[in-house]
């Protein structure tokens, strides 16, 4: 069993804990983020600070060093925040020492995300780790601690299909999109329906590079409005029979009472089209296409309930990479603690000690000595290592009351003398 | 060498089918692992493949594709090699579930009935007949290659129709990209196809007068027949990928027949052996 990182502790909120009134009152905004780090750092004598702030979970974590005490990040946090320790303590969660560990892992890989799997939670942790670089507040550990939790969800979303699949209407619309068509860029898409899903379909159809987009709305207003926004091109509904030429994908979103777009309007189209794939997607109830258009010859029609069952089953998939996922964040764990274990005093000098041993017995071994030879050469070499390993022991030994700056010294000379390394390639590199 | 040759071919199979089993865990299951090994793995088997193509070579002092099974084993090499190369572009390995065990049947097969002491009619040593086989050989991996993203295109076509969201959507790339490889790999196909029955017709004029009375010579223009109209329909705007994927599937079905059954079922000079 690997030691805990001492002192390590994260007290947070997220979407399980708190309701949302709660979540907002104590978010911190990007402009409050720095300030508060460098007043954490302050006010807990130089401990690793880092905050994690979504609009689903506020974390901060904080590697005590220094002393201090758990009801010192308790006052520290309720001195920015609306936050009475006692009354809201139900509302956060505490962890400590590995569990801590355990638990940025799992924020980075996106399981412990209310939309299981999000991708941009690890580009949220990437960025609060930065803002900790920027205002020189990470630490030895606290970087190494953060930059272990990157890797954690890169690793999660290269080796498990936890991040895989849409899981929302409109991203589900625009996944079918790149199923069918290589490139977005050459291609013409048409959105009928100017509403909340349609702009979301528009925006997300511009984000994946749509290359040209035409918005259709019964208000030519409105598709005004969210043609600029999207920079698109806007067109009332009368021109839709002419746009399905032009369109290789068409999603509706209108709330219209009948169908807009007839079976005999895409067989039409598809006579000017030479057999060009056509995506049709309609997110409308009552339907806004026949549902006949989608038994002419590669035209692709998938409606709502379609949509529903596609992101019904990427999230069972998700579901299922679970243990998959878990058994990454347990590697990770193991691996980040090895190395916390390495940066304890007894260890380092231990390995110090065998590290120069083994050296000196590979340079005795390759000298080809007589025995008189050796025997000398055995007692002048053993009187060199421990002069030289006397000042870097003194200054080991100091290290553990020194805090920061006695970790960043046991790093520096696990660096220095190749400690992490093994001894074939410190050789090699000699060579 | 003998010995070398004989412990290759009961090799090849067996790595084969390791990497074919790598390649089916990638498929269902991404499995990390094997994302890892099968494209190193199938890097080994390739290059064993190449040291077992060449050490026949100089064991028989010719080239091994003058024999249905020779060229099976030559066919399953240049599979591969096509397979790798298109892993290496694409960055996708999820099309090797389909590529490597047909590698491996292909293989399997001819490493079961190969002989390697059979020689060939010295009249067939001629650059010409050099030039009818590996133009023959590369158009068979080309109709092959095409076969298999024909197929995989109708696959992924039938899921998006019937609203099936499963691996096969997950797994493979879009529609256009599997008609686009379909239709590129049967035009090198075709064009390879071409210049084997050119060359072969330039070379038999002088030694089977009466070459266009041979069944297997009727099944290769037939298939040239196929794809060409394939061809032509196609630049006339006038055929779906759907159809084209049929017709590819099917025209590769008939080079199989052609390769492996023809000699077996009709009198034919296609067999080399002296």
């Amino acid at each position: 069993m690997l030691a805990d990182p001492q002192g390590l502790l994260i007290i947070g909120t997220n979407h399980r804990k708190a309701p949302v009134d709660f979540r907002e009152r104590i978010a911190f905004g990007p402009e409050e983020v720095e300030a508060f780090l460098k007043r954490a750092h302050e006010d807990l004598h130089g401990s690793d600070c880092f905050l994690l702030s979504t609009c689903n979970r506020t974390e901060f974590y904080t590697i005590n060093l220094n002393g201090n005490s758990v009801r010192d990040t308790w006052t520290l946090l309720s001195s920015h925040k609306p936050i009475d320790p006692t009354r809201d303590a139900e509302n956060f969660y505490q962890y400590e020492g590995r569990e801590a560990v355990e638990q940025l892992f799992r924020v980075a890989t996106g399981i412990d995300s209310q939309m299981l799997g999000e991708p941009q939670i690890l580009q949220q942790v990437k960025t609060a780790f930065e803002a900790s670089l920027k205002v020189n507040v990470a630490g030895v550990v606290g970087e190494r601690l953060l930059a272990a939790a990157v890797r954690c969800g890169k690793r999660a979303r290269a080796e498990t299909d936890i991040s895989k699949g849409a899981v929302s209407v409109a991203l589900a619309a625009v996944s079918l999109s790149h199923k069918v068509f290589a490139d977005l860029a050459p291609r013409t898409a048409l959105v009928v329906g100017a509403g909340e899903t349609g702009s979301l379909v528009a925006q997300n159809l511009r984000d994946h590079g749509i290359g040209r987009l035409l918005v259709a709305n019964r208000t030519l207003e409105k598709a005004r409005t969210l043609a600029t926004a999207t920079r698109g091109e806007p067109m009332d509904l009368d021109g839709v029979r002419e746009a399905l030429v032009e369109a290789d994908i068409v999603i509706t979103s209108t709330s219209a009472q009948t169908p807009l777009i007839s079976a005999e309007m895409v067989r039409a189209a598809m006579k000017h089209r030479h057999n060009r794939s056509f995506l049709l997607v309609d997110i409308g109830v009552p339907r806004d296409i026949e549902p006949a258009a989608g038994s002419i010859d590669n035209v692709f029609l998938q409606d709502i309930d379609s949509l529903q069952g596609m992101i019904e089953q990427n999230l069972l998939r998700r579901r299922r990479e679970v243990p998959r996922v878990e058994h990454i964040i347990s590697e990770e764990v193991d691996r980040f603690l090895e190395w916390y274990a390495g940066l304890q005093v007894g260890p380092v000098i231990k390995e110090l000690r065998t590290r120069l041993e083994e050296l000196r017995q590979h340079e005795i071994q390759r000298a080809h000595l007589s025995s008189e030879q050796r025997e000398a050469a055995e007692q002048v070499t053993h009187g060199l290592i421990n002069k030289i390993l006397h000042r870097p022991m003194k200054l080991l030994r100091h290290s553990t009351s020194q805090g920061e700056a006695g970790m960043r010294r046991m790093q520096t000379i696990r660096e220095i003398f190749g400690l992490d390394e093994s001894l074939d390639n410190s050789n090699s590199e000699k060579k | 060498m003998e010995l070398a040759i004989r412990l290759l071919a009961t090799l090849l199979p067996i790595t084969y089918g390791l990497v074919s089993v790598a390649y089916v865990l990638i498929f269902f299951r991404n499995d990390p692992v094997a994302r890892k090994l099968a494209p190193r793995m199938l890097v080994i088997t390739v290059l064993l493949h190449a040291a077992y193509i060449a050490l026949l070579t100089v064991e028989l002092r010719r080239v091994p594709i003058a024999t249905s099974f020779e060229s099976l084993s030559a066919l399953a090499l240049a599979l591969a090699i096509v397979y790798l190369v298109q892993e290496r572009r694409s960055g996708t390995p999820y099309t090797g579930m389909l590529f490597i065990p047909l590698v491996f049947v292909c293989q399997t097969v001819a490493s079961a009935f190969i002989s390697p002491t059979v020689a060939i009619k010295p009249i067939l040593q001629s650059p010409l007949f050099g030039l009818h086989i590996a133009g023959a050989l590369l158009g068979y991996s080309g109709f092959a290659v095409s076969a298999i993203f024909g197929f995989l295109y109708l696959m992924l076509y039938y899921e998006l129709r019937a609203h099936r969201f499963g691996i096969i959507y997950e797994r493979l790339p879009s529609l256009e990209v599997l008609s686009e490889m379909n239709w590129r790999a049967a035009m090198f196909g075709l064009g390879c196809l071409t210049l084997a029955i050119g060359a072969g017709a330039l070379m038999s004029l002088k030694i089977y007068p009466q070459f266009w009375r041979d069944p297997k010579v009727w099944l290769s223009v037939l298939t040239w027949v196929i794809y060409s109209i394939c061809l032509l329909v196609r630049l006339a705007g006038g055929w779906r990928p759907t159809r084209i994927a049929y017709f590819t599937i099917a025209g590769f079905l008939l080079v199989v027949f052609s390769m492996l059954a023809a000699n077996r079922l009709f009198p034919s000079f296609h067999d080399f052996r002296a």
